[in-house]
């Protein structure tokens, strides 16, 4: 399902939001998650699961193609942890 | 952040009450679930994908009594970030 689907399906679930109403609220809903981890900050929704930023360390990586060393930076990347409620119903 | 937060960052954009906003986000939770029960992927552009994953059965340990414990197999979530998230995160910015 895409991002435009998944608006639809909510304007659709919430008999009284438009489909421009359903865009601004699923675009915010993700944008402020994106903002609360680029600030490294991370957010927990109940039942549902949470995002927060790990810290990948540095490590010796190898170009794929040539096979030659390369030094991989430490960095951090996104993650999310699904909650209990969520990992029970897809785990059946 | 919590819910809460994301409730109040929705009532700003609109002209929503705050009893509507808190049920807005609950439902697009139970969406998020609905889509990833059936086993359907969800894209999020620039966000990133959320999908079910099967998980290989292993063999872990009980951290407690450190004894040996299979580990089933199952499904999982796996959410993979988009590369606007990836690059914005490792930046900070």
């Amino acid at each position: 399902m895409t991002k435009s689907e998944f608006i639809t399906e909510l304007a659709n679930s919430v008999d009284y939001l438009s489909l421009k109403e359903a865009t601004i609220i699923v675009n915010t809903f993700f944008e402020a998650i994106a903002d609360e981890l680029i600030s490294g900050s991370k957010v927990e929704l109940r039942g549902f699961g949470s995002f927060k930023v790990k810290e990948r360390q540095s490590r010796i990586g190898r170009n794929p193609k040539s096979g030659t060393k390369v030094s991989v930076p430490r960095k951090k990347v996104p993650y999310f942890k699904p909650g209990k409620e969520l990992r029970l119903l897809i785990d059946q | 952040m919590t819910k809460e937060d994301l409730v109040n960052r929705i009532w700003e954009q609109l002209d929503l009450s705050k009893k509507e906003s808190a049920d807005i986000v609950d439902q697009i939770l139970v969406n998020m679930k609905t889509v990833l029960r059936e086993g359907e992927k969800l894209k999020i552009g620039g966000f990133g994908v959320f999908e079910v994953r099967e998980r290989k059965p292993r063999m872990g340990r009980n951290p407690k009594t450190g004894e040996a414990a299979e580990i089933k197999s199952g499904q999982t979530i796996k959410f993979k970030p988009g590369k606007t998230l990836r690059n914005a995160v490792a930046e900070g910015k």
